[in-house]
C-alpha cells in the first residue's frame, strides 16, 4: 500500500473542474447545480479518483438526493495507484455538479490548498455554523450567508482558519465585513490573524489602524504571515485615515521589523500626494531600504505612475506612467522604481531630497 | 516677386553715367534665392543666392550673405561676392543628428552693384523651418512600457511576454519616409517591424538588469540617423521565492494518523521585488531517491511521486501563494509519525526546481532549486537557492541531492 503522495499533480481533470480548481466562494456558488450541507464518513482513494457517499443534511440550493453517490477523477499520477479505503470523517459545505446525460453527480473542488487531496473537496464547517446559514431567494443570494458561515466556523476552527481568507476572495458587504471584525475581536489568535488579512485585502481603514494594538494577539500564528503579506501587497487605501494608520504602522515600535517595512512598501506603492511628506522624510533615514522607498514612492508620484496593486501585477500597468504637471525631463531622467546599485541609489535619492525641497511647498501647500 | 525659393528684385534700365555707357536693359534682373528646407529625413538645406540674368549681367558685382539660428542660437554665418556674372551664394547642410531638431531660422543679405552706379541693397528674415524629432509611443500613447520574459515561455494568465503596438511618428509632413527600428539592446527585445503601418510589436527575449533601478531596454526610430528620443521599456521577470513551512496532522487533508502534513507555502517575486499573483507554475523533480539505509527491501514509501503543475486555479489568491502538500499518512514502513520539524529520519529525496510561466517541465523561468527530504515526522526543503541568478543552474540533470 502506497499512501506517500505529494499534492499538485501534473495532469489536468477534465476541463470544466479545472477551470474551477481553487475557484472562491462566489464562482463555486455560480458554477454548483446544488449547495449542500453534509459529511462523509469513507472514501476510497487512489491516484486518479474518490468515490464516496455523500450524506446530505441539509440542501441550500439545488434539488440532490438525500445520500449522493460520487465518484471524482482528480487526474493525479501520484501515488495512489491501488485503491484504498480511508475512514475519515468530513463534514462540512459541498458543491456538486450534476451531470444531466448520465445523471451523475460530482463535486467542485472547493479549496485550493492541497490540490489533489481530498480535504480541498469541501469547506469544513462547524455544525452550529451550518445550522445559521439562511438561504432565501435565487442561488446567488447565498454568497453572503455562506461567507458569514465560513466566518462562524473560523472562530473556534481547530485547525488553520486560513481557508477562509481564499473561500471568501473577493466577497465583500457590510455584514461580512461586521463579521470579520467581529472575528477579529473574538476568535481565536489564528482566527484573528485571518480576520485582520482579510480585512486589509478589502481595504479596510479601521482595521489597519488597530493592527499595532492587536499585534500582540496574533503575533505569535502561522497564519501572520498572511497579515504581512496583505499589509504589505493589498492594502492599498488612498484614504486620510488609511494613509495615516500606514504611518503609525511604519514608525511603531510596537509591531516587528517586517510588519513596518510592509508599511513603507504599501505607502511606496500608493504613492499619492498624501504620502509624499511621508515618503520625503525617509530619505533622511539612515537605513538605506527606507531612503529607497522615499525616492521611489516620489519619483512614481511626480512621473504619474498610477498605485501598484495585484490587479495591475501581471500587466505592469504601474510602469506605465502618463506624467504630471511636475514632471520634466529630468524628473523622468532620475525615475528608479527598485534597487539598483549603491551610487545609483545614492544618486537618485540626493536628486529626489533636492527636488522635493525645491517643490512641496507647491504639492503639500501649508 | 520673391517667390519661395526664388526673388527678382528689380529689373529695368538704368543709365550710365561713368566709363560705362549702359548696364542694363529690359532683359536685366536682380535674382535673390534664400531657404531653409528640409532635403531629408535627416538633413536641413539653408541657402542664400544673388546674381543678375539678362543681358549686361557681366558687368554686375554681386553679394549675398546669411545667418542661420536654430532656436535662436548661431549657427552658421558667411558671405560671398562675385562678378562676371557669376552668383554669389552661401549654403549649408546641417546634419539633424548632429544639430538636433527646432526652428532653423535665416536672415541674408544682398548687394548688387554696376559700374553705372547701381548699389541695390536688400535683407530678408522670413525663412523658417520647424524640425521635430520623430516620435514613438506606446499602445494607449503611452511614455514608456512594461512586460515580461518567461524564459522563451509564451504569454500566460495576462503576463505577456510581447507588446505593442509601438507607433512611428516621422514628424515630417507630406514625406513617406523609411523609418528605421532598432533597439540598444538586442539580446532582450525583438522587434518586429509593419513598414506600412509604422508600427512594431516588440517580444521579450531577455529580461532586464537586476542592477537597473529603471527602464534599462530602449526602442528608437530613425529617419535617416535622426533619430526618436528612446522609448524606455522594463522587462520583467519572476525572479525568486518567498518559502516558509507549517506542520500539521493527516486529519487537517481528511486522512487518519499515523503520519504528518507539511505545508510548504511558495510564494514567487518579480526582479523589482513585487508578489506575483498566480501565474502557471511547475515543478520538475529529479534523483528521486530512498536514503539514509532505506531500499526497496525495508522501506515501501513511493518514489513515483507526482510533479506538480499550479495553474491559477490552484493558488490561494489572499495572500497570492501556492502550496506544495508534503505529507505521510497511514500505515506504511517506516511508520510515520506525527509532526515533529526536528526529526532526523530521513527516507526519501529529491532535487526540486520551480518554473513560473509554463506548464510543461522544464518551461519557463527557474526561480528556485533545492533538495526536498520526507522525513519519517516532516518534510522539508532544504538547501534552497533563490532567486536563481543563471537558469543554468537549472538545466535539466543538474542535481542538488
Amino acid at each position: 500500500m502506497l499512501v506517500l503522495q505529494r499534492a499538485a499533480g501534473a495532469l489536468f481533470i477534465v476541463a470544466l473542474s479545472a477551470s474551477l480548481r481553487g475557484a472562491p466562494l462566489q464562482n463555486l456558488v455560480t458554477s454548483a447545480d446544488a449547495i449542500v450541507v453534509g459529511d462523509v464518513q469513507s472514501r476510497i482513494e487512489s491516484g486518479s479518483n474518490t468515490s464516496f457517499q455523500l450524506n446530505v443534511q441539509r440542501v441550500l440550493t439545488g434539488s440532490p438526493p438525500s445520500v449522493v453517490p460520487i465518484s471524482h477523477d482528480w487526474g493525479t499520477t501520484g501515488s495512489l495507484s491501488v485503491p484504498e479505503a480511508v475512514a475519515f470523517q468530513a463534514y462540512g459545505i459541498w458543491f456538486l455538479k450534476h451531470n444531466p446525460v448520465s445523471g451523475s453527480w460530482d463535486v467542485l473542488r472547493a479549496q485550493a490548498k492541497g490540490k489533489n487531496l481530498f480535504a480541498s473537496l469541501y469547506y469544513p464547517l462547524s455544525p452550529a455554523a451550518a445550522t445559521s446559514i439562511t438561504v432565501q431567494g435565487p442561488p446567488n443570494t447565498v454568497v453572503e450567508p455562506l461567507a458569514m458561515a465560513l466566518i462562524q466556523s473560523a472562530v473556534n476552527a481547530s485547525g488553520s482558519p486560513e481557508f477562509v481568507l481564499d473561500a471568501l476572495g473577493s466577497t465583500d458587504s457590510p455584514a461580512v465585513r461586521t463579521a470579520l471584525r467581529d472575528l477579529l475581536a473574538n476568535g481565536s489568535s489564528r482566527s484573528r490573524a485571518v480576520a485582520m488579512a482579510a480585512l486589509l485585502v478589502r481595504g479596510d481603514d479601521g482595521a489597519a489602524a488597530s493592527l499595532e494594538s492587536v499585534w500582540p494577539t496574533i503575533s505569535g500564528v502561522a497564519e501572520v504571515a498572511d497579515v504581512v503579506a496583505a499589509l504589505r501587497d493589498y492594502y492599498r487605501s488612498t484614504t486620510s485615515q488609511g494613509i495615516g494608520a500606514l504611518i503609525g504602522i511604519a514608525q511603531s515600535a510596537a509591531v516587528p521589523a517586517a510588519v513596518r517595512q510592509a508599511a513603507v512598501w504599501a505607502l511606496k506603492s500608493i504613492h499619492t500626494q498624501g504620502t509624499l511628506p511621508f515618503l520625503a522624510s525617509l530619505l533622511d533615514s539612515d537605513d538605506g531600504s527606507l531612503r529607497l522607498a522615499g525616492a521611489i514612492g516620489i519619483a512614481a508620484f511626480v512621473n504619474g505612475c498610477p498605485a501598484q496593486g495585484p490587479s495591475n501585477m501581471p500587466s505592469l500597468a504601474f510602469l506605465k506612467c502618463a506624467g504630471t504637471q511636475w514632471a520634466t525631463a529630468e524628473t523622468k531622467a532620475h525615475f528608479i522604481f527598485k534597487a539598483s546599485t549603491p551610487a545609483d541609489e545614492a544618486a537618485q535619492e540626493a536628486f529626489w531630497k533636492t527636488w522635493w525641497l525645491a517643490n512641496q511647498a507647491a504639492i503639500v501647500p501649508h | 516677386m520673391k517667390g519661395v525659393f526664388s526673388t527678382v528684385v528689380a529689373a529695368g534700365l538704368l543709365t550710365c553715367t561713368a566709363l560705362w555707357s549702359q548696364c542694363t536693359d529690359q532683359t536685366t534682373l536682380e535674382n535673390i534665392t534664400d531657404n531653409v528646407i528640409r532635403t531629408g529625413g535627416n538633413q536641413v538645406f539653408s541657402f542664400s543666392q544673388s546674381y543678375v540674368t539678362g543681358d549686361y549681367a557681366d558687368v554686375w558685382t554681386v553679394y549675398a550673405a546669411a545667418q542661420i539660428t536654430l532656436n535662436g542660437n548661431a549657427l552658421h554665418s558667411g558671405s560671398d561676392t562675385e562678378d562676371s556674372g557669376n552668383t554669389a551664394e552661401v549654403y549649408w547642410y546641417d546634419a539633424l543628428s548632429t544639430t538636433g531638431p527646432g526652428t532653423f531660422a535665416e536672415a541674408d543679405q544682398h548687394r548688387f552693384t554696376n559700374p553705372c552706379g547701381t548699389n541695390d541693397y536688400y535683407t530678408y528674415n522670413d525663412r523658417s523651418l520647424t524640425v521635430s524629432k520623430p516620435t514613438l509611443t506606446g499602445p494607449n500613447n503611452t511614455t514608456s512600457a512594461a512586460f515580461w520574459y518567461l524564459n522563451g515561455a509564451p504569454s500566460i494568465d495576462g503576463y505577456y511576454v510581447q507588446w505593442g503596438p509601438f507607433t512611428a511618428n516621422p514628424n515630417w509632413p507630406g514625406q513617406n519616409p523609411t523609418v528605421t527600428w532598432s533597439t540598444d539592446t538586442p539580446g532582450k527585445l525583438m522587434l518586429t517591424v509593419d513598414p506600412s503601418t509604422l508600427t512594431a510589436t516588440a517580444t521579450s527575449t531577455g529580461a532586464s538588469s537586476n542592477n537597473s533601478g529603471t527602464y534599462d531596454i530602449h526602442i528608437t526610430v530613425s529617419l535617416d540617423g535622426f533619430n526618436s528620443d528612446p522609448f524606455p521599456i522594463y522587462i520583467d521577470t519572476p525572479y525568486g521565492m518567498t518559502t516558509s513551512i507549517a506542520g500539521d496532522s493527516c486529519s487537517s487533508i481528511s486522512r487518519p494518523d499515523p503520519g504528518y502534513v507539511t505545508d510548504v507555502s511558495h510564494g514567487i517575486y518579480d526582479l523589482i521585488g513585487y508578489t506575483l499573483v498566480p501565474i502557471t507554475t511547475n515543478e520538475s523533480l529529479e534523483k528521486i531517491q530512498l536514503i539514509n539505509g532505506y531500499s526497496s527491501n525495508n522501506s515501501n514509501w513511493n518514489l513515483n511521486i507526482a510533479q506538480g503543475v499550479w495553474d491559477p486555479g490552484d493558488w490561494i489568491t489572499v495572500p497570492s501563494k501556492f502550496i506544495d502538500n508534503l505529507w505521510a499518512c497511514g500505515s506504511l514502513t517506516p511508520t510515520p509519525q506525527s509532526y515533529n520539524e526536528s526529526g532526523t529520519n530521513a527516507v526519501v529525496n529529491e532535487t526540486q526546481k520551480f518554473w513560473v510561466g509554463s506548464s510543461s517541465q522544464f518551461s519557463g523561468t527557474c526561480t528556485q532549486r533545492g533538495v526536498v527530504t520526507l522525513f519519517t515526522d516532516h518534510g522539508a526543503v532544504t538547501p534552497y537557492y533563490t532567486p536563481i541568478t543563471n537558469q543554468g543552474d537549472c538545466a535539466q540533470g543538474t542535481v542538488l541531492n
